[in-house]
């Protein structure tokens, strides 16, 4: 049963209870009240009856018209006391008819002797028949008065007895009663202590279990009723808990991991920073010497040297110098990867006019137009969207190299919805068929006699538009112009992985 | 005006020692060139201690100095010669192959007069070279003491 339905029956009976003690005591009470009062009634009209008794003999003694007054007068008053309704018992009302008809009895017989008494004294010849009558009157009366003293006494002593009576079962039933409350609420206590309070207990000892650590732990059922309900959200709870904690437990351990990734990323980084340290120092001196002593022995021992001589040496300077151009681009593309990348917004128009000038301030002898769009505006680092545009204008300028004349452009578009921008020319042009090739580092689309390059320009290009969270791809046809696109995200990518 | 005092090329690469005397011979610098391969060595000729004890402290008309050296390195030594009241306003031309920032900023931090990457490409070499001996040794005015 549900612990409201028990407090509703609860309550039901208590009520009841209290209802029933109550009554019963009311109507208990209210029998003894009435008890006494009837006790007091009949001690009134033994009262009453005495000193009718005592007026009779007052009046007797001197035949007093006072006296005569007074004992009407009593009579009057003990009639109106008999005449008092409620003495219904079994036993009193006969004594009370009784009285009632001595009471109307003595009346009478007093009326006889009065009226005797004035026969008496109007009577002037012997008076001898009438006192005898007196005297036997008298006599009644008197005996009258004493049979009402008793009767009256017997009411009395009736009445006492049943005032003892109703006391005495007023008693028995406080003690009944007594007992009965101790009982209802030695069962009400059971009731609360089995259904609530041990319950109650279990949630507690389960909370605090649960509350020290082990989520493991599980109530059970603890019954259909509210705390059993109590006990089921308890258990819920503890699952859910118990889940969480353990994707907790499990994020805690991906953070650390985390944690603990980016520390060696950040060893790594260090690393290659020392590395590249060491080859802007190391790398580059022998490379030196290599140039160097060739071109110093081309020129003190040219008269030694033949043509192929020469040529050899040539080739000799000409390998080192070529390595001398891939450390460059490497460092360049390890300082573009581990670079902090700074946000701004940037006039990628104006970037590419510098650069285009640079170019043609280099080899002015070269017939290009540049039709560059004007106030185009990007948002990213500024030093390294200048390297992309000028790898890619470098390479537009490059590939255009072998015809006489050559058109290069920039400008902003859109793809898929989202801002591009492009860099067209109408160069030499790739095979589409290598297209995936064209962005990895060291793989070249042409051949060095034909175009020079490292094959890491574009890498690094990708590698910068990477870290801008966009997108660079190309197309192209052979000998009809390359145009290469790229897309800038809007969410720039933190210091990266290792080159 | 043409200095006297020799040029102290502090450099311990051979090959590119070699190199640099064949560029400033080429230049027609008559200057005398005191090499010194490590930094040690350098200030110990500049200042006249350890093997050059009772030499005096010297006054080389230029310094190139490069930056990897053994046992002090180029930084180090152009540290020592600013600090020192006698050697403090010496033309320090530092001459290397490094283009890292942190060297480039720290060289310039400590009062380099000139930094200068050497080109790996002999041309470009020999030609920065000739630029330097001769604007530093026709061009440039020394500081008065030097002279």
């Amino acid at each position: 049963m549900r612990i409201r339905t028990l407090i509703t029956v609860g309550t039901v009976i208590w009520v009841a209870f209290g209802t029933a003690v109550g009554g019963s005591l009311y109507i208990t009470f209210r029998d003894v009240d009435e008890a006494l009062r009837k006790n007091e009634v009949a001690r009134d009209i033994a009262q009453g009856v005495f000193e009718l008794t005592v007026l009779t003999g007052d009046y007797l003694l001197y035949y007093e018209e006072r006296a005569q007054t007074q004992w009407k007068r009593k009579h009057e008053s003990l009639g109106r006391l008999l005449a008092e309704p409620g003495f219904r018992g079994v036993e009193e009302e006969p004594l009370i008819t009784v009285l009632r008809a001595h009471h109307v009895e003595i009346g009478r017989i007093f009326g006889e002797v009065v009226a005797n008494r004035q026969t008496v004294q109007a009577q002037e010849g012997p008076t001898d028949f009438l006192l005898e009558l007196q005297q036997r009157l008298m006599a009644q009366l008197l005996i009258k008065s004493q049979t009402m003293e008793t009767g009256a006494i017997g009411l009395g002593s009736k009445s006492i007895a049943e005032v003892r009576d109703a006391e005495r079962q007023a008693g028995w039933l406080v003690i009944v009663l007594g007992a009965s409350v101790v009982i209802v609420m030695a069962g009400t206590w059971i009731v609360v202590a089995t259904r609530v309070v041990r319950p109650i207990g279990k949630l507690q000892r389960g909370i605090q279990i649960l509350g020290g650590g082990d989520l493991d732990y599980r109530i059970g059922p603890l019954g259909k009723d509210e705390i059993g309900e109590v006990a089921r959200s308890f258990d819920e709870m503890a699952e859910q808990l118990s889940t969480t904690t353990v994707s907790r437990n499990e994020l805690a351990k991906e953070v650390t991991e985390r944690e603990r990734a980016e520390e060696a990323l950040r060893g790594a980084n260090a690393e290659l920073e020392a590395f590249s340290y060491s080859v802007s120092h190391d790398l580059r001196a022998p490379l030196r010497a290599m140039d160097g002593f060739s071109q110093v022995l081309l020129e003190d021992y040219a008269d030694n040297l033949d043509a192929e001589g020469r040529d050899h040496l040539g080739r000799v300077r000409g390998a080192s110098q070529h390595m001398a151009q891939l450390i460059e681009d490497l460092l360049e593309l390890s300082r573009v990867t581990r670079a902090e990348l700074r946000h701004g917004k940037s006039n990628l128009s104006e970037l590419a006019q510098a650069i285009s000038a640079e170019f043609r301030k280099a080899e002015p002898d070269r017939q290009v137009t540049f039709d560059i769009a004007p106030g185009v505006i990007a948002e990213g680092d500024e030093r390294l969207l200048r390297i992309v545009l000028e790898n890619l204008l470098g390479n537009a300028w490059k590939f255009t190299s072998k015809h006489p004349q050559g058109k290069i452009e920039f400008g902003a578009t859109t793809h898929d919805g989202k801002p591009a921008y492009y860099v067209r020319d109408d160069g030499a042009g790739f095979d589409m068929a290598y297209a995936d090739k064209l962005f990895k580092p060291f793989q070249r689309l042409h051949k060095t006699g034909e175009f020079p390059g490292t094959g890491i320009g574009l890498a690094t290009a990708a590698r910068i538009i990477q870290r801008h969270g966009g997108r660079i791809w190309a197309e192209s046809a052979v000998e009809q112009g390359t145009t290469v696109y790229f897309s800038l995200g809007t969410k720039l990518v933190t210091k990266g992985e290792a080159v | 005006m043409k200095k006297d005092g020799p040029i102290l090329l502090v450099e311990d690469n051979p090959d590119d020692v070699t190199l640099t005397l064949r560029s400033l011979k080429k230049a027609n610098i008559a200057n005398d060139v005191v090499v010194m391969r490590d930094g040690a060595e350098a200030l110990d000729y500049l200042f006249g201690t350890g093997a050059y004890e009772g030499r005096g402290v010297a006054k080389p008309a230029v310094i190139l100095l490069d930056i990897k050296l053994p046992k002090i390195n180029g930084l180090e030594v152009l540290a020592r010669v600013r600090r020192d009241e006698r050697t403090r306003r010496l033309p320090v031309v530092i001459l290397t192959s490094s283009d890292e920032e942190n060297d480039l900023a720290r060289s310039y931090e400590l009062g380099v007069n000139s930094y200068v990457r050497k080109p790996v490409e002999f041309e470009e070499f020999s030609k920065a070279v000739t630029q330097l001996g001769l604007y530093w040794l026709l061009l440039n005015e020394s500081p008065p003491d030097a002279r």
